[in-house]
This record gives structure tokens, sequence and C-alpha cells, in this order.
């Protein structure tokens, strides 16, 4: 069973603390202890992988190649300025999988700037968002880039500047579309409430 | 303020928290086998060349006896016998595990010989897909591969990561499980049987004629259909 997660700000399913024996054996090369590892984040990558490249046999191959690169790179991790081990992983997961979306070329599936999205930012977010089903119906109709940019700033605490480095944009890029992408969002599980701000707008 | 502005009491009060309730997702089958597999191909053990040539050689020997004794064992209306080879068998959890990588989660529950295959038939094949493992890691070393053997060292191991992505598939029957631990001992033989060889040519021949005497042999074979 994995150990609690640590807290955070901005909570992380990747934020799992592992202990410093259990990366002392992977540093040995001890398979047992990789397969431990893997286990604890087989979920927290392939989540990832899946709300980047919105598909699930491409988020099981960056699943993959992660885990192979983390035991390739394991020695290279030194937990420099108590960074945690977590962190290294998760950074690792996002590069493969916004790589993968780099290499189909649909970073550029994004909102456009000219595409009216009426829904009110203002408001509380539909109810339907509290449904897991329907929102990730709607995440998964998001583009590519669009969603990327949502779910590394709200679910994983990313910054602006952070998710501009690591998608080789710029940080108004990511603010464009992280507000473009919740308004998208809230028309998808709502939109009754696009049909009445289009009204308002008109 | 509108009723439709209204905080829902079930409604998460931002994306952040909308998110985080999301469940985890995973894939349909573990990936760990595969990744398993993988390292296990690139897992190159450097013993010494007189040593390891000679181990090899003599795991090689062994193997065929002991299968031909499994396969006695197996026979059926033996039962006591049977049931003490699969105790033998399971005494070393995880030996084909460790090193496969694919046995461990997906090992079948025992069940009676009406429904399929039999307990002992799997544990005669995970177990001897482990030796055979033990043997290929004494028995390779890339120091005395030629490009050519390099080659088809790697389509046998392609040819063996095809059936361990195929056994990690979820719900497969057990006949077919079965079929496919076959043609994995199978081809573990012949990649074994592959590297003991060359390690033998190497030890007593100066120049290892590879380019010249392979004739491309047919390793490639299709998984089978089972069904």
């Amino acid at each position: 069973m994995p150990p609690e997660a640590a807290p955070a700000q901005r909570p992380s399913s990747f934020a799992i603390d592992v202990p410093d024996t259990l990366l002392a054996r992977a540093r040995g090369g001890d398979r047992a202890a990789f397969e431990q590892v893997y286990r604890w984040f087989e979920r927290p990558v392939f989540t990832l992988a899946l709300r980047i490249c919105g598909d699930r046999e491409e988020a099981s191959d960056v699943l993959q190649d992660t885990m192979l690169k983390v035991i390739d790179r394991i020695g290279d991790f030194r937990g420099a300025g108590g960074s945690p081990f977590w962190g290294w992983l998760r950074q690792i997961a996002v590069n493969e999988a916004l790589m993968r979306l780099r290499r189909d070329r649909r970073q550029g599936d994004e909102i456009a700037v000219d595409d009216q999205v009426f829904a009110d930012e203002r408001t509380p977010l539909p109810p339907a968002a509290a449904d897991a089903a329907v929102l990730q119906r709607a995440l998964a109709a998001l583009p590519a880039s669009t969603r990327s940019v949502l779910w590394l700033y709200h679910a994983e605490g990313y910054t602006h500047e952070e998710i501009a480095a690591l998608m080789q944009r710029t940080a108004s890029f990511s603010k464009s579309q992280l507000a473009r992408g919740g308004r998208r969002l809230r028309t998808l599980l709502d939109p009754a409430a696009e049909t009445a701000a289009e009204h308002t707008h008109a | 303020m509108p009723d439709s502005h209204q905080q829902h009491p079930s409604s998460p009060s931002n994306w952040t928290d909308a998110f985080a309730a999301l469940p985890l997702d995973a894939p349909e089958a573990s990936g760990w086998p595969a990744i398993a597999s993988r390292l296990d191909a690139r897992r190159r053990v450097r013993w010494p060349l007189w040593l390891a040539t000679a181990a090899a050689l003599a795991l090689v020997a062994v193997v065929p006896l002991q299968r031909l004794a499994n396969d006695r064992i197996a026979r059926p209306g033996d039962s006591a016998i049977v049931d003490a080879g699969s105790r033998a068998a399971s005494a070393e959890p995880g030996a084909a595990s460790a090193d496969t990588g694919v046995a461990t989660a997906d090992r079948p529950a025992p069940t009676d010989a009406a429904n399929g295959p039999s307990r002992a038939e799997f544990e005669r094949l995970y177990a001897e897909s482990a030796q055979l493992e033990a043997v290929l890691a004494m028995a390779r070393d890339d120091r005395v591969a030629s490009g050519p053997a390099a080659a088809l060292s790697d389509e046998l191991d392609a040819y063996l990561t095809s059936i361990d992505a195929a056994l990690s598939q979820p719900a497969l029957p057990r006949s077919q499980r079965l079929a496919l631990w076959d043609q994995r001992v199978d081809a573990l033989r012949q990649v074994a049987g592959f590297a003991s060889t060359q390690r033998w040519l190497t030890a007593t021949v100066t120049t290892v004629p590879w380019s010249a005497s392979i004739d491309a042999p047919p390793i490639h074979q299709p998984i089978h259909d089972v069904d």
C-alpha cells in the first residue's frame, strides 16, 4: 500500500513520499524496488498522460516510456534542495506526454483567439462538474493543448511560466488557453448557460 | 442573485477541486510485465567467458532432461505426483516472474481438469521458463556477438516481447494462455540455445564465421491462433 500523499497547496496525485531506502534499492538495480515504484506511480502517470494525450493507448505508451526513463536515470536523482522524487518523476511524465503531442503535431490543437466562448467565468461551476463521468467526457472534448494547460495548471499546480517552458510557448498562451478552456468546459457541462450568455452578449 | 448563479451543494467550488475529485485512471492491463520484459531484453550479464560457456552448456543439457521428467510427472491419472510437482514449482515464489516479469499477476487459479488446462501444466511451463531465463542470463554477452548474430538475437527478443504482450492481455482464456506460455518456452529454448552455441563457438574458434554461416533460421514465427 502506498504511503499517504504529502500535503501540498494544490494536491497532486503524484505527491507520494517514496522512502529513501526504496530509492537506494532502486538505484542499486533491485528489480523488486523498481516494480514497487511502478505500482505506486502507475495510476498518476497514466491519468496525466490520458489527460494530455486524450487516448488510452497513447497513455499506456507514455506510462511505459516514462517508467523506463525513470529506471534508466534514477541514479541521476539526488533530491537536491529537498525536491521530492515524485516531482522528478512527474516532470519526466509530463515531458514524455507533451513530446508525444508534439510528435503527432497535435500541440497546435487549441482554442483559437477568435473562437467565441460565451460562458461567464464569474458564476459558480455547473453542478455537472461534480459528475466524474460527465466532466471526463467534457475534458476529452477539448483540444489537446487547451486540455493540457487546464490540467497542468489546475490539477498539477504548475505556473503559467512553467507551462510555457514545458510546452515551448509563452506565458500569455498558457493564460489565454486557461481562460478560454475554462469557459469552454463550462459550456460543455452546461449548454443551457451558454445559450443564456450568448443572448446577453447579443 | 439569480438562482442559476447559486452554488449547488454538491458542486466543486473551482476547477482545482473538480479535477482533484476525479478518480485516477489505470491501464486495462498492468504495464509492468512489458517493462520487465524490455529490461530483460537489455540485460547483459558479463560472466567470465570460460565459466559462462561451461555453465550455459551444462544448463542447456539439463533443461530438456528436466522437461522430459516433468512431462512424465504430468501424466493424467497420477494426481499425487502432479501435486508434488506443483508444490515443487510453487516452492520458488516469483521464480518465473522475478526474471520474466510476466507470470505472478497472471497466474490462473487452480481449477479442475474438466475446465481446461490444469495448474500443473502452467507450473511446469513457469518453472521451465525461469530455468531458461537463468541460462540466458549466463550465456549472453554482447562482447562475443557479431553484427548478424546480434540482429538475430534482437529478432528473438522481439518475438519474446510480442508473446509477453499477448500474455498481458486481460481475460485471456486459460487454453490460450497455456498455448502462449508454451510458445514462450519454445522461443526461450531457441534464444538460450542460440546464445549458448555462440558462446561455445567463441570459446573454441578464433574467428566466428557468423556472417557466412547464418542462413536466417525460421525464428520469426507468428503467434499461433490457438482458438
